[in-house]
């Protein structure tokens, strides 16, 4: 793999060549497909599930490696050792491509299943350099989040409510489980310079207020912020505050304030913007929108 | 049967083939750069055959599309040599974005761009043969 991008989804982190960018994500924490594909066809499909504690791992992963690929081609897998807290790994390697190699394996941190198969053409080490890299997040304080050039690290609470990724405007909002209640949406809008020609910074935030204008009203003040990444670059940009509108005084599953960020990123030509209910927590995951494709280039499989 | 023959189906393209098409873009169409890195496409309207007696157009009626840089960028690459799957690499190099973040809406732009009769897709084309293709 020449060059090589991070993938992180739903606590799942790969390192894949960067060609490869996700067509279908679906899912959640608990279970969920993802399938990557180049311009020439899908390439990678990564699916996982969650199971009880029971012990029987090893007996799961046999399971899900023979709906894979049948009972005589599991019989021919290698148990496979990766680093980190995995254990009852399996590898598949194709005899005769064109076909897939499976990789299954279960991990402690998060008492999950991963399988990931990859079409291979000809015979190269691509699901090995693949999963060389795989690791499971989901234990970490905050979760990375790498999705096309989207991301972002946010605390682990927050669970994926919806995406919404179209070319050149990539959006994740997230929602606590517990109370009190946490909301958060990221987007991201490239190019910037070109987005910025059309609408000033202010009318970007206004238009992603008006999102929720139907339960909030928009305070008129927009004051200009500057934040720090955590890797050094300076974000410039308008913050603004929204009210819950008093007819939906009732609605108390609705915060009360929703605070919004647009913020320019030079360096990166994107514009980020972040609501959120956490003036605190909205900053903190603005510092981090960018960050990994800076780190990604330590993870470079040989 | 004669009335029941279907019409001979014209093969679709597959992804490889469409990928590997090389635009070209129509030598009627004129680009006006305006100030802010984005350009005009002005093309002149013809008036139609058939019904010339009651469709009349004005004599230099044009149409004009408006691009913006990005649009501009891929118009430059509608030259006959270079084909769909380059233009896509070369948009997301220049603007730092993913193949298929690039893929997507340069795709959609090339075929609104047929469909307007801008350009023309063949394998092997040269410069200024698109007016048929229109």
């Amino acid at each position: 793999m020449s060059d090589v991008h991070r993938f992180a989804w739903q606590g799942w982190e790969i390192a894949t060549p960067s060609e490869w960018d996700p067509v279908r994500l679906e899912g959640d924490f608990d279970g969920g497909t993802v399938l990557l594909a180049d311009l020439n066809g899908p390439r990678l499909g990564v699916r996982w599930r969650r199971f009880a504690c029971d012990g029987k791992s090893a007996r799961h992963a046999e399971r899900a490696l023979r709906d894979e690929v049948g009972t005589l081609a599991a019989a021919e897998a290698i148990p496979f050792t990766l680093s980190g807290d995995w254990f009852s790994c399996l590898l598949y390697t194709e005899p005769k491509p064109p076909g897939r190699d499976v990789f299954v394996g279960v991990s402690n941190a998060s008492n999950r299943l991963l399988q990931v198969a990859c079409h291979v053409k000809r015979r190269d080490d691509a699901l090995k350099q693949v999963i060389t890299h795989v690791r499971d997040a989901s234990e970490d304080d905050e979760q990375p989040w790498s999705v096309f050039d989207l991301w972002c690290r946010v605390p682990r609470s927050l669970r994926l409510a919806s995406h919404k990724l179209l070319a050149g405007d990539l959006s994740l909002s997230f929602a606590s489980v517990g109370k009190p209640a946490k909301q958060l949406t990221i987007r991201q809008v490239g190019v910037a310079g070109l987005a910025l020609q059309r609408s000033s910074i202010e009318q970007w935030l206004r238009r992603q207020q008006s999102t929720r204008a139907k339960h909030y009203r928009a305070a008129k003040a927009q004051d200009e912020i500057e934040l720090t990444t955590t890797d050094g670059r300076t974000l410039m940009g308008v913050r603004g505050t929204m009210t819950r509108r008093r007819r939906f005084f009732f609605m108390r599953s609705l915060p009360r304030e929703l605070l919004t960020l647009a913020l320019h990123d030079e360096a990166r030509d994107r514009l980020v913007i972040v609501q959120s209910n956490h003036e605190e927590m909205a900053r903190k995951v603005a510092e981090t929108v960018g960050v990994a494709r800076e780190e990604q280039d330590v993870v470079r499989p040989k | 049967m004669w009335f029941a023959r279907s019409k001979s189906r014209k093969k679709q393209p597959s992804r490889e083939d469409a990928l590997d098409a090389k635009p070209l873009r129509s030598s009627a169409a004129e680009l006006r750069p305006t100030g802010d890195g984005g350009a005009k496409l002005v093309v002149q309207l013809r008036t139609p055959t058939r019904f010339a007696w009651l469709l009349r157009m004005p004599a230099g009626a044009t149409k004009t599309f408006e691009l913006d840089a990005i649009g501009v960028f891929v118009w430059e690459q509608c030259d006959g040599k270079t084909s769909v799957q380059q233009i896509i690499r070369k948009l997301a190099k220049r603007y730092n974005l993913g193949l298929r973040q690039a893929e997507v809406p340069t795709v959609q732009f090339l075929q609104m761009l047929g469909r307007k009769g801008l350009i023309g897709l063949s394998k092997d084309a040269e410069e200024g043969t698109t007016d048929e293709h229109g």
